[in-house]
């Protein structure tokens, strides 16, 4: 397996594809760390707790209609889920290329300005896991 | 602008009846006016399912894969369509009615 250099991932909100946009994506995948320690114990004892699944997205914004603004305004004030994918590389699904999919996805953070002058409109979108979602999911077809 | 709605089938062996004073039963394909919470709860407890529908790219953005000016064939629930199309990225691609129903209709009325 190679090591890649990230180039040209792929970036699907609600199935729109705003990879040429996207400047930088994140995803998380966790478990919530739960302390069950008990008298005897030697040492903390951990297990996993729920799960927080979540996609964060770095874009250069665009007003244009159709676009990223146009895209991703309306999620903010929506509670319908969407799903959120991204690629390594924007190329088919692979097992050498597999996406990280939030199936079902809600938009809770939308900074749709944030630069000061002279820089780049870049603005950043975070989504998590909707009621009812599985989390995040790795499909390699 | 086109709205968001859809066409179904009914899963289940049981009557379906729509506002508009439809009746539908196991297998048969209706489309109707529901709210996105309405379509979901149906979807969700195997009453129906929604069949593909036709859509063409009008933003600027590749949408389902596919390019601005081209056409797809997608499920997309009522709550989807509605955000893509108030986002400017699709419209409804109205399929016309097939010949072999005009025809049947048309034998009927003679």
């Amino acid at each position: 397996m190679a090591i890649i250099v990230f180039t040209n991932a792929l970036t699907l909100v609600n199935a729109v594809d705003l990879s040429n946009h996207c400047s930088k994506v994140t995803t998380t995948d966790e478990r919530a760390e739960v302390d069950v320690s008990a008298m005897g114990s030697g040492f903390v004892q951990v297990t996993k707790g729920l799960g927080n699944a979540q996609i964060d997205l770095e874009l250069l914004q665009d007003f244009a209609g159709g676009s990223v603004h146009a895209t991703l305004s309306p999620l903010i004030s929506s509670t319908t889920p969407i799903a959120v994918e991204v690629r390594p590389v924007n190329a088919a699904r692979s097992a050498t290329n597999p996406a990280c999919l939030l199936g079902s996805a809600l938009l809770f953070s939308y900074a749709g300005l944030d630069s000061q002058v002279g820089d780049a409109a870049k603005i950043t979108a975070t989504f998590k896991n909707a009621p009812g979602g599985s989390g995040m999911t790795y499909p390699t077809s | 602008m086109s709205e968001a709605k859809n066409t179904y089938r009914v899963l289940l062996p049981l009557q379906v009846d729509t506002r508009e004073g439809g009746s539908f039963k196991q297998g048969d394909e209706f489309e109707t006016a529901f709210t996105a919470e309405e379509e979901a709860a149906n979807i969700a407890n195997g009453l129906l399912e929604v069949l593909p529908s036709r859509w063409k790219v009008i933003g600027a953005q590749r949408v389902a894969e596919t390019d601005p000016g081209d056409e797809f064939e997608a499920v997309l629930t009522l709550g989807q369509q509605q955000l893509l199309i108030d986002g400017g990225h699709i419209e409804r691609v109205e399929t016309p009615e097939p010949a072999a129903k005009a025809r049947s209709r048309k034998k009927k009325e003679e």
